[in-house]
């Protein structure tokens, strides 16, 4: 049963552009009152590319329930998805 | 003097055996008023079974004449009192306890008619393997039957466990399986959060 949207937090480097280390990412989460969400750190860079071809501003990917990759890259097309599509893009 | 010496020689050994047995006839006496010992009710059910034998010792124990029986009867009266002890705190059969419907024999706070319908093992308090107990998944809820699938320790939701096979990361692809590492400092496997739609933000403190 599909069971809604849940926003994950994915952060590759600190402010010194260092691996994130947890506490960085307890940092991160409570400087923007991140409490019900995950905030991960992606020390291998594994999602970087998605990063990376924004010129390094924050980014964005959608995945659907069943796991498919319906946007990435791209924050206006999530927010047209997110405005437009039925549940359960509507929330948990 | 040697005739006092002599009269206090015969009376010592004859006061300690006396002494000796009446230990041995209030120990088992003393031992009824202890709490019966603690353990699990499989102990428990052993015990039981074996009162009978132990009721039959005794009486074949009796039988002997030496000291040394005797202490041996001691031995198995201990046990014979302990069970009886046993017997009456947990009534007749533990076995009947442990299946009955509101029981938990494996602590992990889901009975019997619980775990029954989660379908997980009554004896098990861990059925999948996790690390969490089936009472935790079946409340938090995760699936007990499913080792992907329990809760993270900081407290977001799972999904119902790793059902996704990845084969990539461009859109239309079901998105490949990745370890991050969480608030908590756990390893998490994105795919755990299979059933959700998932929003992923990308970025850097910098």
């Amino acid at each position: 049963m599909p069971l809604g949207i849940l926003p994950i937090y994915v952060q590759f480097e600190d402010n010194g552009g260092n691996s994130p280390s947890v506490q960085d990412l307890v940092s991160y989460a409570n400087q923007y009152n991140i409490q019900d969400a995950p905030v991960m750190g992606d020390s291998n860079y594994q999602f970087w590319s998605h990063f990376e071809v924004d010129n390094y501003v924050p980014t964005v990917a959608l995945v659907k329930y069943d796991g498919t990759i319906m946007v990435k890259d791209d924050i206006d097309q999530v927010n047209a998805q997110l405005a437009n599509a039925a549940p359960p893009y509507g929330g948990p | 003097m040697v005739t006092n010496t002599g009269e206090e020689g015969d009376v010592e050994p004859m006061r300690n055996l006396l002494l000796s047995m009446i230990l041995g006839l209030l120990a088992p006496v003393a031992l009824w008023g202890c709490n019966p010992p603690i353990g699990d009710d499989d102990d428990v059910v052993a015990d039981d079974d074996t009162a009978d034998d132990d009721a039959s010792d005794d009486d074949a124990s009796d039988d002997d004449a030496s000291d040394d029986d005797a202490s041996d009867d001691d031995a198995s009266d201990d046990d014979a009192s302990d069970d009886d002890d046993d017997a009456s705190d947990d009534d007749a059969s533990d076995d009947d306890d442990d299946t009955q419907g509101n029981a938990d024999p494996d602590g992990d706070g889901l009975d019997n008619a619980e775990e029954n319908q989660a379908g997980t093992d009554p004896n098990n308090p861990d059925t999948d393997g996790d690390g969490f107990n089936d009472g935790d998944e079946v409340n938090y809820p995760s699936d007990p039957l499913n080792e992907h699938s329990h809760e993270f320790q900081c407290g977001y939701p799972p999904g119902p466990g790793p059902q996704w096979q990845g084969t990539g990361w461009n859109v239309n692809n079901i998105m490949n399986s990745a370890s991050l590492v969480d608030t908590c400092g756990e390893m998490i496997n994105l795919h755990g959060f299979s059933g959700w739609g998932i929003l992923f933000i990308f970025g850097a403190e910098w």
